[in-house]
C-alpha cells in the first residue's frame, strides 16, 4: 500500500485535480456512450459533474421537444419530485443556445434575468449556475448547479470543466435520441415486415387455390381424370419432402402437378374418352399435350423455379425412351423423375375408358416392373417409404393411399413393400 | 478494480465503517443504504475509515459529499480516517475538510 501512486507523488493539487478530471472525463465518456438505463447513467453523468466541481446541489433538466418545456431527469441534494417541469419559452431558449459558457442565475442579462427570475423552480433548487447542454444548434437541455461545496465563487477554470463536460452530456444525449429514433424505425419495420409476411401468406394462399382450380378445371375435361392433379400433387409433394427437396422446389413441383395435363385441352376429347385402341395420330395428339404445357406455363412468371420444364417433362421416362423429348437420366430434373412415378399411380390406380382401376398391390407391381426404365430408383424407394408408412398408419392424413379402396391386407402389403424396397438396394442420387 | 465491500462497528449511537475497495457509484450508494439505516436506527457520530480504499471517482465524491449533508442535516457528525495520501488530497481540492473531519485513526474521533 506504499505505491508512489498510493502516497500521493509530485506535482501539488493543481496536477491532482487536472489528472482526477481526466479521468472523470473517461468514466463519464463510458456512461454516456452506453445505450442501455439512459435515465440511470444521466443520474451517473449529475453526479460526476457534480462531485468534479463540487456542489452538494445540483440537477439535470431535458428539453421536451414538443413543449420545449425543461424537465427534471436527474437530481441531487435538492428537494425536487419527478416530472418537474420549467416552461422554458422560445426566447430564453435561444438565448441560451447562444450562450457558450455557464450562467449564474443572478447574472444580468436581458431575456434571461427575467425568465430566471420568474422562474422560482430554480431558487426553490437553490440553483446557482445554469449550464445550457447544446449539440450543434439545439438546447437539448440544462444543467442546473447549486454553491460550490468548498465555499468559494465559481473560479474560470470551473466554468470552463463544468462547459466541457455539459457539452459531452449534451451529445450523449444526442445519441440516445439518434438510437431510439432508430430502434423505432426498426420496430415499424420489424411490423412493417410481419404485414408483409403476412400478406405474402394470403397471396400465397390464394395463388394456391387459384392453381388448383385450374388443375381441376383442365381434370373436368375428362371425367375419368377428375381430382388427378390434385392427387398428383399430393403424392408428389409427399415423395418431394421424403427427398428433402428444399421448399421452394416443393412448391414448384405442387404448382406443376397441378397444372402438367393443361396441355389437354388441345387434346379432342374424342380422343381423351376413347375406350378403344388409339391410332398413330391419336397417340401422337396425345404425345403432343406436355409440349402444349410447356407452351402455355412458360408464358407464366412463376415464383418458384422450373414449373414449366417439369410439366414438359412428366412423362419422360429414365431409359430415354418416353416423350416428348426422349430425355436420359442425367437431363431429368427430381420435379421430372418425382411427377412421372406420381402421375403413373393415380393413372394405375384410377379408372380409365380402356380398364377398371388397379389395386394398390397391382400398382406397386407395375411400379415395380418399371423401375430402372420408366422410374427412377431412388424416387422410387421415396415413394415406397412413404407408402409403408401410410399403410402402417403412420401418416395423417395419408397423402398416396388416400381415397383408394382398401382391397389389400396392410401386413401382406408391408411385406410386398419391404421386399421390394430390399430388391431396390441402396439408391445413390 | 478491487470491488467495494465495507464492514460496520456500531456502538452507542456512533458508527465506524472500514470500506474496502474503489468507491464508485454502486458502492457510494450502499455506503449512504447503510449511513441512511444507521441514522434511522439512532446513530449520529461516524467515522468512515477509508484505509483501504484506494480511489474514489468524482462520482463517489458526490455521493460523500450527499452523505455529509445528510448526517449534518441530522445534527449529526461525519468523520473520514486513515485516507491515502491522495484521497486526502482530493478531498482538501474539494473542500470536503471543511465539512467533514479528516482523522489520522479511527480512535481520534473519541479523543476530540
Amino acid at each position: 500500500m506504499n505505491s508512489p501512486e498510493r502516497q500521493g507523488g509530485a506535482g501539488g493539487p493543481e496536477l491532482r485535480k487536472l489528472m482526477f478530471n481526466i479521468s472523470t472525463m473517461e468514466e463519464l465518456g463510458e456512461v454516456l456512450s452506453s445505450r442501455d438505463h439512459f435515465r440511470e447513467n444521466l443520474q451517473t453523468a449529475l453526479l460526476s459533474l457534480m462531485g468534479s466541481v463540487p456542489v452538494a446541489r445540483g440537477a439535470l433538466l431535458l428539453r421536451d421537444r414538443e413543449s420545449g418545456d425543461l424537465v427534471l431527469a436527474a437530481a441531487r441534494g435538492t428537494e425536487t419530485r419527478a416530472g418537474l417541469r420549467i416552461p422554458l419559452p422560445a426566447e430564453p431558449a435561444r438565448a441560451l443556445l447562444r450562450r457558450r459558457r455557464p450562467l449564474s442565475v443572478n447574472a444580468q442579462v436581458p431575456v434571461l434575468t427575467p425568465w430566471m427570475r420568474r422562474t422560482s423552480l430554480l431558487r426553490e433548487m437553490g440553483a446557482e449556475l445554469l449550464a445550457p447542454l447544446r449539440f450543434k444548434e439545439e438546447l437539448v437541455g440544462v444543467v442546473v448547479l447549486g454553491l460550490k461545496y468548498t465555499g468559494e465563487v465559481y473560479n474560470p477554470g470551473d466554468l470552463e470543466l463544468i462547459m466541457v463536460m455539459a457539452n459531452f452530456i449534451a451529445l450523449g444525449v444526442h445519441n440516445q435520441e439518434l438510437f431510439r429514433n432508430l430502434e423505432t424505425a426498426n420496430t415499424q419495420l420489424r411490423r412493417k415486415v410481419a404485414e408483409n409476411r403476412r400478406l405474402y401468406r394470403n397471396l400465397e394462399s390464394i395463388y394456391g387455390d387459384t392453381v388448383r382450380a385450374l388443375g381441376a378445371a383442365i381434370d373436368a375435361k375428362d371425367p375419368y381424370t377428375r381430382g388427378h392433379s390434385d392427387r398428383v400433387a399430393r403424392i408428389a409433394v409427399a415423395i418431394g419432402r421424403a427427398l428433402g427437396l428444399p421448399e421452394r422446389e416443393i412448391s414448384a413441383l405442387r404448382i406443376a402437378s397441378h397444372l402438367h395435363d393443361i396441355g389437354k385441352i388441345a387434346v379432342d376429347n374424342s380422343i381423351l374418352l376413347k375406350a378403344g385402341r388409339l391410332d398413330q395420330e391419336e397417340i401422337r395428339q396425345i404425345h403432343r399435350h406436355p409440349m402444349v404445357s410447356y407452351d402455355i406455363l412458360s408464358n407464366i412468371a412463376f415464383p418458384y423455379p422450373d414449373v414449366a420444364l417439369i410439366a414438359r417433362h412428366h412423362h419422360e421416362w429414365v431409359d430415354g425412351s418416353g416423350y416428348p423429348d426422349r430425355l436420359g437420366p442425367k437431363d431429368l430434373l427430381p420435379g421430372m423423375k418425382i411427377i412421372c412415378l406420381a402421375d403413373s399411380f393415380d393413372a394405375m390406380t384410377s379408372d380409365r375408358p380402356y380398364r377398371p382401376a388397379l389395386n394398390l398391390k397391382e400398382a406397386v407391381g407395375r411400379i415395380r416392373e418399371g423401375v430402372r426404365v420408366q422410374f427412377d430408383p431412388r424416387v422410387t424407394r421415396a415413394f415406397l417409404e412413404v407408402l409403408r408408412g401410410e399403410v402402417r398408419g403412420e401418416a395423417t392424413p395419408p397423402q398416396i393411399i388416400d381415397g383408394l379402396e382398401k382391397r389389400y391386407s396392410s401386413v401382406a402389403m408391408i411385406g410386398s413393400i419391404e421386399r421390394f424396397l430390399g430388391e431396390l438396394g441402396p439408391v445413390h442420387p | 478494480m478491487a470491488s467495494f465491500s465495507f464492514t460496520t462497528h456500531a456502538t452507542a449511537g456512533r458508527a465506524i465503517i472500514r470500506t474496502s475497495g474503489y468507491l464508485s457509484r454502486t458502492a457510494g450508494e450502499q455506503l449512504e443504504a447503510e449511513i441512511v439505516r444507521l441514522l434511522g436506527g439512532g446513530v449520529c457520530r461516524f467515522v468512515v475509515n477509508l484505509h483501504d480504499t484506494d480511489l474514489i471517482n468524482s462520482v463517489g465524491i458526490s455521493i460523500l459529499i450527499g452523505v455529509i449533508e445528510r448526517v449534518r442535516g441530522q445534527g449529526g457528525d461525519l468523520a473520514f480516517s486513515e485516507l491515502t495520501p491522495v484521497n486526502e488530497e482530493i478531498f482538501r481540492i474539494m473542500g470536503l475538510q471543511r465539512h467533514a473531519r479528516m482523522l489520522r485513526n479511527d480512535g481520534e474521533a473519541e479523543e476530540r
